[in-house]
């Protein structure tokens, strides 16, 4: 069930009425969200609800039994939880990349696979909820959170629709107050919520998927027909449609939350202006890199050692943040790009000193020189990250050498590729001066409003609505 | 990296609970006349035999011709062909097929 469609506009509906007439009965309103999120999962493959089931099952019982033990005796229950989440990902996400690489190893050997060929679907989400069942079991085993009060109120923060295929990656510290305490919301922040689900439809239906059929596809599909200015153009514009397919998301997710009382955290903040690749990382997905930072990076040693200790800690957790997002060598590439971008910015910047780097990035000039510096090396790593193979990033980065003039060039695509761009500027808290403005507004005049915008989204936009690029991570 | 900053919780404005279904309701009626033609354009679409078809048609057919008789049809259509124009004058002489988008899927 993508967001952009008129089911889910139904189901939404529904939902909305039903759990805010339940608001006096908080246990009832509690499982009538885990049963409309359950369906809303369902509605993709209803045979992956068990697994979600499961998995809700298995953690909240770990989570139980590790809070139960002395911190001394929980690491080999703790290790136990680790692997069944990390085996749950690995089964349906890197079987299938396991095997062929096995399978092609094996064959330059002259020896037979030992790893049987199994057609495995992978379930939308499972990368989402996996990072959440992980970061609540080791909350729990490193002291720092008490375990859900009931199955349901775990399942609940497991499987809460809005967020549950593509983020953002709620904690459950965040979450579990929320789910617990009945929902008496003096006042609705009506504003931001239709701001937010206003920008995110515009992103999604009309920038990212005229992006994506008037210049990106058509140019990775036959990177070899193109030349230099349309290749560059296929680049900019694909780092252009990443941000606004996945932002879209969260902003939907967010606004949603928000009409049914909940709270969900920022995952985008203007990245695309950030002045360092670290920087860029603290406003791109920052749920994920959040997760990251506490859940992988801190544990290796994070910058306590000597220099090169660091570096090898950044690039490896990365590389883990690459393979988190897709099985595939290219993946796994654009992880390591990022990784080694860090490493090697961390070690500039500590021969300049932390003085240098502050007056630097006081300089509006600088400001803009290292902004564009920073997009175009982030926008280099999603030529891997966009193309199927690296045999087809070669050819792209070929086609970036070779003169010719543009034919995918229209005043249209720059005028959806610079709207793309500003909006940016709606991330963060800077959508609340905008959310101020709108709820001032009569009542009646704001559901019409929003009513028309949303009919004129769909207008602009082309036909059908391409489901969301990070449902395949 | 460093910590994200946490959900706002500072006190943002907002509407009361029977403000905000009051809105939610006119956006839901006001939507459904905008979108009535299209939502019976998507109807139509629908294969035969498909369950839900007869249901979306019969709720859709209503709201398209109330949205024809007022007229609330023409701005939209007016936006469609525009866009189409657009898209029509700025295909490349050099544009291969490039990968179709998920099937028609009913949009409001």
């Amino acid at each position: 069930m993508l967001f952009p469609t008129i089911l889910f506009a139904v189901f939404f509906g529904l939902v909305y009425a039903l759990q805010w007439a339940m608001a006096s009965r908080p246990e009832l309103r509690k499982r009538f969200l885990l049963v409309a999120s359950y369906v809303f999962y369902g509605a993709w493959d209803w045979q992956f609800l068990g697994l979600l089931a499961a998995s809700s099952l298995v953690n909240h019982a770990a989570a139980l039994a590790l809070a139960r033990r002395e911190p001394d005796r929980r690491p080999a229950l703790l290790a136990l939880a680790v692997a069944f989440n990390l085996g749950l990902l690995g089964f349906f996400k890197y079987y299938g990349f396991l095997y062929v690489n096995a399978a092609g190893l094996c064959g330059r050997l002259g020896a037979p696979c030992p790893l049987p060929p199994l057609d495995i679907v992978l379930p939308v989400g499972i990368s989402f909820f996996t990072f959440q069942a992980l970061s609540y079991v080791l909350d729990v085993a490193r002291g720092q959170l008490a375990p859900a009060e009931s199955w349901l109120d775990f399942a609940l923060y497991l499987a809460f629709f809005p967020q549950l295929v593509a983020g953002p990656i709620v904690r459950a510290a965040e979450l579990f107050p929320q789910i617990a305490r009945p929902p008496r919301p003096e006042r609705l922040p009506t504003g931001r919520a239709t701001v937010l689900i206003l920008a995110g439809l515009f992103k999604k239906v009309v920038v990212a998927n005229w992006l994506a059929s008037e210049l990106v596809d058509p140019v990775y599909d036959n990177p070899e027909l193109f030349g230099r200015w349309d290749a560059l153009l296929a680049v900019y514009g694909y780092a252009v449609q990443l941000y606004c397919d996945f932002s879209a998301y969260s902003d939907i997710a967010i606004g949603v939350g928000l009409l049914l009382g909940f709270r969900l955290p920022n995952n985008f903040d203007a990245p695309y202006l950030a002045s360092t690749v670290q920087e860029f990382w603290r406003r791109w997905h920052i749920s994920l890199s959040t997760w990251l930072r506490d859940y992988v990076y801190v544990p290796l040693g994070g910058s306590r050692g000597p220099g090169w200790r660091t570096s090898a800690n950044l690039v490896l957790t990365f590389l883990l943040g690459g393979l988190w997002h897709g099985a595939g060598w290219n993946f796994v590439f654009w992880g390591l790009l990022h990784g080694v971008y860090l490493a090697i910015e961390r070690a500039v910047w500590a021969r300049r000193g932390g003085a240098a780097k502050a007056a630097a990035t006081r300089s509006p000039a600088v400001r803009l020189a290292l902004a564009l510096l920073t997009f175009h090396l982030v926008g280099l790593t999603y030529v891997f990250f966009r193309a199927p193979s690296f045999g087809d990033a070669g050819l792209l980065l070929r086609a970036l050498l070779t003169p010719a003039s543009s034919t995918r060039f229209t005043p249209a695509l720059a005028a959806v590729l610079a709207a793309g761009f500003a909006l940016q500027w709606l991330d963060g808290g800077r959508s609340l001066r905008l959310a101020a403005g709108w709820q001032r507004q009569p009542v009646w005049l704001q559901g019409a409003a929003a009513a028309a915008a949303v009919a004129a989204i769909f207008a602009l936009g082309p036909r059908g609505v391409a489901p969301f690029i990070y449902f395949q991570f | 990296m460093r910590a994200s900053p946490p959900f706002a919780i500072t006190p943002e404005p907002g509407l009361d609970r029977r403000r905000t279904h009051l809105l939610i309701a006119v956006f839901y009626a006001t939507a459904a006349l905008l979108g009535g033609p299209r939502l019976e354009r998507a109807a139509s679409h629908l294969e035969y035999g498909h369950p839900l078809r007869p249901t979306a048609l019969a709720a859709a057919r209503p709201l398209a011709e109330v949205a024809r008789a007022v007229g609330l049809d023409r701005p939209l259509a007016a936006l469609e062909a525009w866009v189409d124009r657009i898209r029509s004058a700025g295909s490349g002489p050099a544009a291969p097929p490039s990968a179709p988008l998920a099937p028609p899927d009913p949009a409001p």
